[in-house]
């Protein structure tokens, strides 16, 4: 139930104008942050309303690239996935070699349309199959002996958010249930995380007051530095709430989202940037991609869901004219080993497809695909860098200096 | 050594207190020592609580290990905190729980032990104080030292408004949170 008698501001920048107005529920003016603004830092355009953006899709716990894109006309496909092996009937085919798994079926669309690009055969040198370090490979844009202490997109924040007024939109949003490790910077950035399962935290309104209060006196010890910064964040955090909240409540799309919390959590950020947010990363998450055992429906359905809740997503960004401003990537931590196990799953492997959606992508098929001449358990060689993917995207879509956050240069792509 | 830091008067001398950000255990151990309450034995509860407030027990992010301080502070881990604090002051959802943790539960109860969270009979004794005295009672049991008249006087008059509109025990509990949330107990 709305209370009409307050009035939210839809965006921080609305916000801070009441606020200078003394209308806002907060004043802001107190709470100047007291950190120092790197000025070594590249200076990358800070986030900004009308800027470019990422969205980035985990699919969490390995996607099976071979089930993926199908390399239906290679004979040793079928003799690695003897029972896994989809026949013609589940195939939509994209030449005469690939096809897609048949459960794609809005991603073959968007391919057609010219929305969706496929990088082949994605990987790193000395893969890791652990799902924790290999998904910090992911995170930190590390090799994979290297033990980075920042996420990649971190170091963008630092490089491109240095400088960003204080109390502006979070640098990025995740729709998430933990802060992703790429967020994780050198220096403070605002970063927002909406959960999953977005119930509406509804507390007692005048029991925020009262926090709001709280958190708005100043402490005998505010001298200390952990105080000011504790109170600046909790101030920052109940604002973006309730802004994000209001955001979110009062989204009103045409469509055709499905009933599942990814596609909800996809729903969420076209909401987030329909309203102008100047956020310029979104990370969502999809989980369940460890297909050890009984693969085959699992995986179906997963990539059914990853499907159309890409296209509705589009789609939505479409028809509110914001498609060109919007790339979307998705990123497992490993694909899974070419030959099935005994239980007809697939256990954990190296190198996968990745995907991009947007207007302004180069469709079709990137790189390489990956050799099936391979012995029974043995690995694929991965032809493309993921590090390549994010230089590229960051290079050339984020505008910022690659080689900055990736530590050293890496070749750029076709991809966008 | 350890005995001469720790007693001496420096140690605890107000101008050095409050100045740590409390990590996600600390966090949760004080408060349910504050609360007067045991640790519920129900691990898939606490290790997710203390997840999602950033301190996996026993596995930091990377071989660095927790960074802490400032990084404890994020909007998730905040939202987490709050989370945390409100599961303290609801009794157990026991129909959400699978059988071994219903076994445990009821082996903690048949030991006697069943203060997990805090319920209405705990809060009696506060709850028949008059809202000035309240709020003193409340501010020096859980931020004492920095016991700031302001904050006292913000309770204060929380305490008096919700008189009028609600029974004294939610109205200490609503006030209760609203401190336990405040950046004052954030910080040791």
């Amino acid at each position: 139930m709305k209370n009409p008698a307050h009035h939210f501001p839809a965006t921080r920048r609305e916000f801070l104008q009441l606020g200078a107005k003394g209308a806002g529920l907060l004043a802001f003016s107190r709470f100047a942050p007291a950190f120092p603004v790197e000025s070594a830092f590249a200076q990358a355009p800070a986030p900004e309303k009308d800027r470019t953006i990422l969205v980035l899709v985990q699919l969490a716990g390995g996607n099976d690239g071979l089930n993926t894109i199908v390399p239906y006309a290679d004979p040793n496909y079928r003799r690695l996935r003897p029972t896994l092996g989809l026949p013609p009937e589940h195939l939509l085919k994209l030449n005469d070699s690939l096809a897609l798994n048949g459960a794609c079926g809005a991603m073959h669309e968007l391919l057609k349309n010219g929305k969706l690009g496929i990088v082949q055969n994605v990987g790193y040198p000395n893969p890791n199959r652990s799902h924790f370090r290999s998904t910090e490979i992911w995170e930190t844009a590390s090799e994979s002996n290297e033990f980075l202490p920042t996420g990649w997109l971190g170091r963008f924040f630092d490089n491109g958010c240095a400088g960003a007024p204080a109390g502006g939109d979070p640098c990025g949003v995740n729709i998430s249930n933990e802060v992703p490790q790429s967020f994780s910077s050198e220096h403070q950035h605002t970063t927002f995380s909406i959960a999953v399962n977005n119930r509406n935290r509804r507390q007692q309104s005048d029991n925020l007051a009262l926090l709001e209060q709280m958190v708005r006196t100043p402490a005998d010890h505010d001298d200390q530095a952990n105080a000011g910064y504790l109170r600046h964040t909790m101030m920052d955090t109940l604002v973006t709430e309730k802004i994000i909240q209001k955001v979110l409540g009062d989204y009103q799309t045409t469509a055709d989202y499905p009933v599942t919390p990814f596609a909800n959590s996809l729903r969420n950020v076209a909401a987030l940037i329909a309203a102008g947010t100047a956020t310029r990363v979104y990370y969502v998450s999809l989980t369940g991609f460890d297909t050890h055992n009984n693969q085959a429906n699992t995986h179906a359905n997963l990539l059914k869901n990853l499907s159309e809740g890409l296209a509705a997503f589009q789609q939505d960004l479409e028809s509110k004219l914001l498609d060109s401003q919007v790339i979307t990537m998705t990123f497992p931590e490993f694909g899974r080993r070419p030959s099935e196990n005994e239980s007809r799953g697939t256990d954990h492997g190296t190198s996968a497809p990745l995907f991009v959606l947007g207007s302004r992508i180069k469709p079709g098929l990137h790189g390489r695909a990956p050799s099936l001449q391979l012995e029974r358990n043995q690995d694929m060689q991965h032809s493309t860098d993921f590090r390549q993917v994010y230089a590229t995207l960051l290079d050339k879509w984020l505008g910022c200096p690659a080689a900055k956050v990736m530590g050293k240069p890496f070749p750029s792509m076709d991809i966008c | 050594m350890a005995r001469k830091f720790f007693s001496s008067r420096a140690f605890y001398a107000p101008p050095y207190r409050a100045g740590f950000i409390k990590s996600p255990i600390q966090f949760y151990l004080g408060l349910v020592q504050d609360l007067d309450l045991s640790v519920v034995p129900l691990p898939r509860q606490l290790i997710g609580a203390l997840r999602a407030m950033g301190q996996m027990p026993f596995n930091p992010p990377n071989v660095r290990g927790w960074v802490g301080g400032r990084s404890w502070i994020n909007s998730a881990t905040l939202a987490a905190r709050r989370q945390v604090i409100s599961t303290l002051m609801q009794p157990i959802n026991e129909n959400a729980l699978n059988g071994d943790e219903q076994l445990e539960l009821a082996a903690a109860y048949a030991d006697g032990v069943s203060n997990f969270t805090l319920d209405n009979t705990r809060l009696a004794a506060w709850a028949a104080l008059p809202p000035g005295e309240r709020a003193k009672k409340l501010v020096q049991r859980f931020v004492p030292g920095i016991a700031g008249t302001e904050l006292e006087h913000q309770l204060a008059t929380f305490l008096e408004r919700s008189a009028e509109h609600t029974r004294s025990e939610a109205a200490t509990r609503a006030a209760l949170v609203t401190l336990l949330e405040s950046p004052n107990y954030q910080l040791c």
